[in-house]
């Protein structure tokens, strides 16, 4: 059985609210009555079948071909199932999502992720600010699951994320995992200014030191930990296509954010 | 039933339903994960007097281990879930938290957690961390030689300790070396403890005693100065009779470690002086595992 699959018919010209459209709501909906499901175009209500050319039947399996960065929600709040999007996602893809995979083989928006509570969340493009950051107005970022970004994101990652692990290959703008409460976050690229401002708890891992570490960072020496090679293991363990990490390597690690307790770390590969 | 031409015995080892756990200790080296394990289980040969029954599982390389260093694994089996959370806690604050370069894992799944690194991350005095990955919760505990990484919680299964097997023969130097040839054989097996120093126990006891504050004695009908004495179980050819105890995660388990044990012992033959294989019961009333050499051994 082929995977449900909706193909944009026509570039939109304005947003898409795709939050209607996740395995666990169209679990039980044939593909007729999955074409004339509401869904929010701009300010105003359309149906599925409006936008979007609709084929195959696995209800697990959802398929989004879309060549468009305004399919905003996509897996959002999802409970079940593997969505693929060949293609862009828009902004808000992922968040709260509680369970199943999201795979976005394109670009993604600002907020990917945010709030995301389980599941697996894979980006093979960008990703946009606030990557498994609190939604706006909320006290508390991702909560759980893993976030792999093959390319680069942008700025406020993991901003107040509370638990859950963040893998970024490319490189990561300013404030990486500020206000963070705990939870994991690598990049393996480069990182913007302030990296781990105001964080209370977790562990931040930076193949190079960061543009700029607060001051309100110790550094607590070069030191070789157990847990360390427990940390790349778990790494290696979510993401299989992730670099051998050495597990003989001397870490640089930066205690902090004093301000905020102190119990947060900074691991750096290299100066 | 003669095997190797030593008589195996028509009785039965009576074992008993216990509680287990199984943990991982990594170190820097196999040195002192083995330093940490055996610190750990001693004085943990009997439920009697120790609290529990504990004994060191296998080796394990840097490949199979959580953090990428080389491990070794301990079981624990205790007669209640009090005893062993009890046992488990004093025995990892004071053996393994103090080890250099040591680290503890659960190395057993159930759905009965008990507390592993819970309650020790204390020793911390709020600095320790807690650590998610996935579903395990470690506690990165500050010491003075860098970091004590403990898992939260391991998990507890049923299990069956006291399977057991009696070898007799002429002499104590045979008697030794019979046992010392099964246990070898046995300690290959996966999931068993032979919690007795070396695996050999030279003091089986019955139950009860003359002195009301005894609740097990010395097993006279076994003991050799007691021949003429007592209602003796021992022809006049023994001269020594030395039991191996086998704590195990499972019966079969505990019934494949006797097989092996038996065989390995049987294979010296009466020409090195063993003549007998038995085993030790309460006349089946008080175990609830029922071991019988024959049937084991057909």
């Amino acid at each position: 059985m082929s995977a449900l699959t909706l193909e944009l018919k026509n570039p939109p010209r304005w947003r898409i609210d795709m939050r209607s459209l996740t395995p666990h709501q169209l679990a039980t909906k044939t593909n007729k009555e999955i074409a004339a499901l509401p869904l929010y175009y701009g300010n105003r209500k359309i149906q599925v079948g409006d936008l979007f050319k609709i084929s195959g039947r696995d209800k697990n399996n959802l398929q989004i071909l879309s060549d468009s960065p305004k399919l905003d929600y996509i897996g959002a709040e999802n409970t079940l199932g593997n969505i693929t999007v060949e293609g862009m996602a828009g902004a808000y893809a992922g968040t709260e999502m509680k369970a199943g995979t999201l795979v976005i083989i394109g670009d993604a928006g600002d907020y990917t992720a945010a709030g995301l509570v389980h599941g697996n969340i894979t980006i093979h493009g960008n990703t946009g600010n606030f990557l498994g950051a609190a939604l706006v107005g909320e006290r508390q970022g991702m909560r759980g699951g893993n976030i792999i970004v093959k390319g680069n994101a942008g700025d406020r990652v993991a901003d107040r994320q509370r638990r859950g692990t963040i893998i970024i290959h490319g490189n990561c703008g300013d404030y990486c995992a500020a206000r963070m409460i705990a939870g994991s976050v690598a990049v393996l690229g480069k990182a913007g200014n302030n990296a781990g401002y105001n964080m209370k708890r977790g562990s931040l891992l930076f193949k190079q030191k960061p543009a700029s570490i607060p001051v309100t960072f110790n550094h607590n020496g070069e030191i070789d930990l157990p847990f360390i090679r427990l940390f790349f293991q778990h790494l290696q363990t979510i993401d299989k296509d992730l670099p051998l990490l050495s597990k003989k390597i001397n870490l640089h690690r930066y205690l902090g954010d004093l301000a905020c307790g102190g119990l947060g770390e900074i691991l750096v590969m290299s100066k | 039933m003669k095997i190797n031409g030593v008589e195996i015995e028509d009785t039965f080892a009576e074992a008993f339903g216990m509680t287990a756990t199984r943990i991982l200790i990594t170190a820097i080296n196999e040195k002192w994960a083995m330093q940490a394990a055996t610190t750990m289980t001693g004085f943990a040969t009997s439920v009697i007097g120790c609290g529990v029954e504990a004994g060191i599982g296998r080796a394990l390389t840097a490949k199979e281990t959580p953090d990428g260093r080389p491990g070794v694994t301990v079981l624990l089996f205790g007669m209640s879930e009090k005893d062993l959370k009890k046992q488990l806690e004093n025995r990892l604050g004071q053996c393994v938290l103090t080890c250099p370069t040591t680290a503890v894992f659960s190395d057993i799944e159930s759905e009965k957690k008990i507390p592993l690194g819970k309650n020790l991350r204390f020793f911390g005095d709020g600095f320790q961390i807690s650590k998610k990955f996935g579903d395990k919760r470690y506690w990165r505990i500050p010491v003075m030689d860098g970091e004590f990484i403990c898992e939260e919680n391991t998990s507890r299964v049923s299990a069956v300790g006291g399977g057991n097997f009696l070898v007799l023969a002429e002499t104590q130097q045979q008697a030794l070396a019979a046992c010392e040839t099964a246990i070898e054989a046995m300690h290959i097996l996966p999931n068993i403890i032979l919690p007795f120093p070396g695996g050999i126990v030279r003091s089986g006891s019955k139950v009860g005693s003359k002195y009301k504050t005894l609740m097990a004695s010395s097993n006279e009908a076994y003991c050799p100065t007691l021949r003429g004495l007592t209602k003796s179980q021992l022809t006049p050819d023994i001269g020594a009779v030395m039991e191996i105890v086998i704590d195990g995660l499972t019966e079969d388990e505990v019934a494949e470690s006797m097989r092996v044990g038996i065989n390995a012992a049987c294979s010296l033959g009466p020409e090195n002086g063993i003549k007998k294989i038995t085993a030790g019961n309460y006349g089946g009333k008080l175990g609830q595992y029922h071991f019988h050499l024959r049937e084991i051994m057909a």
